[in-house]
């Protein structure tokens, strides 16, 4: 190794060195940097584009300025599906956080080859697509075939709404989302838990610590990176929910499951107003940094520290 | 199976080929979706290069993509398709672009459909359907309506009559409804619950539209029908606020509805005796109405671009698969392939198979489309989500009609 450094230091001090090794970096990040140009920044700089125009497959394009923007913060609709996206992400995500990081500290709690095995079981969830969660979902809850109906009758609780009634089709909806993403939770929060040295629970344990204690003091402030991922992950799949939505009640009844997704759907491709559709999908883009930005940024940092 | 069956069932073809196998050198380049049919379809387009020599390229693609590939290769003026699957949505801002071909002159010559196409027997209201100012576009291809379908024994035991009128389903959903069941309805937000509405105001010989053009949906004969789509809603079965029509059919399919409103396209999974419960018990009934039955002109045509360099041979194909030889091929081995050839309606060997056939008969000699106006689907759009609300909370119909009259109405 030291040879080696020794036999380079000398190239190194020759002119024009540096700039070849530059050139030569540029050149090797060039096709990563041309992949992510093509599928990321040109369909993106295609959208904000295109939210400037009155754009329908067709038709001549018309430049509208900001008419799609002020279109959409004056329109109930889309109003709606924005308050329904902020409803379905927090409930999402705070059920799948406290379930998940709750359960995977039970799963630790347990002899190893118990928590391997129920971690597993746990996890089968995640092998399905969201369209096939959302479909068997929604036999789940049909009031003349599903499980849930039964069960509900059974023990002479009637007239549960579920998909079909306004006030509970959203909660249905976390439901189904909470089952999918939690044993991704799981997952993730046990591989956190497993780096949290031994040593700090027996020392609570010397000093008296009961297990709330144990958790609030020691398992969740050493957990705080892990979480600060799973809550960006998490949080920002939840804003941009479509896949159960769109399977599990197109939007309805009433539009009261519309997120900005299935709304930017909508305007696209069923209504062909693809300038007003990109507009949506850049305003979502814009939540989601004003949202999680901070965010990411802290955390980020945390990992430049 | 099916499809072998297709090919025997082919006939037609006005190449003489008794000297050997017909040659040619033309190619077509044939766009539709991968939907329903594409298989047998491909089929008989095989079959027609076996009589004619024309070679065909058949681009089936998924629905999602296939409007928005067809516009590209029009607006591209390259020639890419020769012969395009176009449902009657789309037709007006085709030919508003300039990208489809007028037929007008070619339906007219022998030379080009053969001496027995019988232009005369396609239902007018498919001609109506392709045409746009006067000029015809697409020829009439396939096309499917909703109607009542109702399980015989169940009617008879109840001692009721082939409901027909909205007093008549009214009385029959409520009496199913008090026995425990009621009539499945495909009332979840989306397209079906529309069209539905399209159908029950042309039974009340009105549209969303008053003379003009001009959006009316607070005219005391909309708001009456959708009073009547929430009364009828109060007598669905259990959930079907939230069914398409899949699951109306489902429900149909293992007897656990005894009547429904269904599409035509579905039907066959119904009298399946493999598949349904009920096969050979059903029964077909228009849409009960106010004043006349009437049906919804959901259908595809086969279209010319203007850019087509082989016009002339891709409208010869479009006439051979539109032919009552073809068209029957088609039903023969999908009884839910609905020909707008009026005497297949009558055909007996046809209405063995899908005895439905005589219902949309009735229901389509006053079939409508949806509107086709270009701000329709926006429009139908918000009228869906409005009458969710009607059958599902309970909304005012008069209040909901105003709400959509005021933010839709300035668009048409």
């Amino acid at each position: 190794m030291s040879t080696t450094t020794a036999r380079l230091a000398p190239l190194r001090s020759r002119p024009g060195y540096a700039k070849r090794e530059l050139r030569l970096a540029y050149f090797l990040i060039l096709p990563a940097a041309l992949a992510i140009f093509l599928v990321m920044i040109l369909p993106l700089g295609f959208a904000i584009y295109a939210s400037f125009f009155q754009y329908s497959l067709g038709q001549p394009m018309v430049f509208v300025f900001f008419d799609n923007y002020i279109a959409f913060f004056k329109d109930a609709t889309a109003l709606r599906s924005l308050l329904n996206t902020i409803i379905f992400t927090v409930l999402s995500l705070s059920l799948c956080i406290s379930i998940g990081v709750g359960m995977s500290v039970l799963l630790k709690s347990l002899s190893p080859r118990v928590g391997n095995v129920l971690r597993a079981i746990f996890a089968m969830p995640i092998l399905i697509s969201p369209i096939i969660a959302s479909l068997i979902w929604r036999y789940m809850y049909d009031p003349t075939y599903g499980l849930i109906y039964f069960v509900l009758n059974s023990i002479g609780l009637h007239g549960f709404g579920g998909l079909t009634a306004s006030s509970t089709a959203l909660i249905c909806i976390v439901i189904t989302d909470v089952w999918h993403a939690t044993p991704f939770i799981i997952l993730v929060a046990s591989a956190g838990l497993t780096v949290i040295p031994e040593e700090l629970y027996e020392a609570a344990r010397i000093d008296g610590a009961g297990a709330a204690r144990t958790l609030f003091n020691v398992t969740l402030p050493l957990l705080t990176k892990t979480l600060v991922i799973l809550i960006l992950i998490r949080g920002t799949d939840a804003f941009r929910v479509f896949d159960l939505i769109y399977g599990l009640t197109g939007g309805g009844p009433a539009n009261s499951t519309t997120s900005l997704s299935i709304f930017a759907y909508q305007q696209a491709y069923e209504n062909n107003q693809m300038g007003y559709g990109m507009a949506v999908a850049v305003l979502t883009l814009i939540a989601l940094i004003l949202l999680f930005g901070p965010l990411m940024r802290n955390s980020a940092r945390g990992r430049a520290e | 199976m099916a499809l072998t069956g297709l090919t025997a069932c082919s006939t037609g073809g006005s190449t003489d080929n008794s000297s050997g196998p017909p040659q040619s050198n033309v190619t077509l380049t044939v766009s539709r979706w991968s939907g329903p049919q594409a298989d047998e379809q491909k089929v008989l387009l095989d079959q027609y290069t076996k009589e004619t020599g024309v070679k065909i390229q058949f681009d089936a693609i998924d629905y999602a993509q296939l409007q928005q590939k067809q516009t590209l290769n029009m607006s591209t003026k390259t020639g890419g398709y020769d012969l395009i699957y176009v449902p009657e949505g789309w037709v007006g801002s085709y030919v508003k672009s300039g990208y489809l071909t007028k037929l007008d002159d070619m339906v007219k010559d022998a030379t080009l459909t053969g001496a027995n196409w019988d232009y005369a027997d396609i239902q007018q209201s498919g001609i109506d359907t392709y045409t746009v100012d006067g000029s015809l576009y697409g020829l009439p291809y396939f096309v499917q309506t909703p109607l009542l379908v109702y399980d015989k024994d169940a009617l008879k035991t109840a001692g009721l009559a082939v409901p027909k009128t909205w007093a008549d389903i009214l009385k029959a959903a409520k009496y199913f409804k008090d026995q425990g069941t009621g009539i499945a309805l495909p009332f979840r937000q989306g397209t079906a619950i529309g069209n539905l509405m399209a159908v029950l105001l042309a039974g009340d010989s009105t549209s969303f539209f008053d003379k003009s053009g001009k959006l009316d949906l607070t005219n005391s004969k909309v708001v009456d029908t959708v009073q009547f789509i929430q009364d009828l809603s109060k007598y669905g079965l259990e959930g079907s606020n939230g069914w398409h029509w899949d699951e109306v059919n489902k429900a149909l399919q293992f007897a656990q509805a005894p009547m429904g409103f269904t599409t035509s396209g579905l039907f066959s999974a119904l009298e399946d005796p493999s598949a349904s419960q009920v096969a050979g018990k059903l029964g077909y009934a228009p849409i009960p109405y106010a004043d006349k039955a009437a049906g919804l002109i959901q259908s595809w045509s086969w279209a010319i671009p203007a850019d087509s360099k082989n016009q002339q041979e891709a409208f010869k194909l479009g006439a051979w698969l539109t032919s009552k030889e073809q068209q029957k091929a088609m039903a023969t081995v999908d009884p839910g392939f609905i020909s707008f050839r009026q005497s297949l309606a009558d055909d007996k060997a046809l209405v063995a198979n899908a005895p439905w056939l005589p219902a949309i008969k009735e229901a389509l000699s006053n079939g409508v489309t949806l509107p086709l106006q270009p701000a329709a689907t926006e429009f139908m759009t918000a009228l869906d989500a409005g009458l969710s609300g009607v059958v599902t909370n309970g909304d005012d119909p008069k209040t909901m009609l105003q709400t959509v009259q005021a933010s839709e109405g300035s668009k048409f």
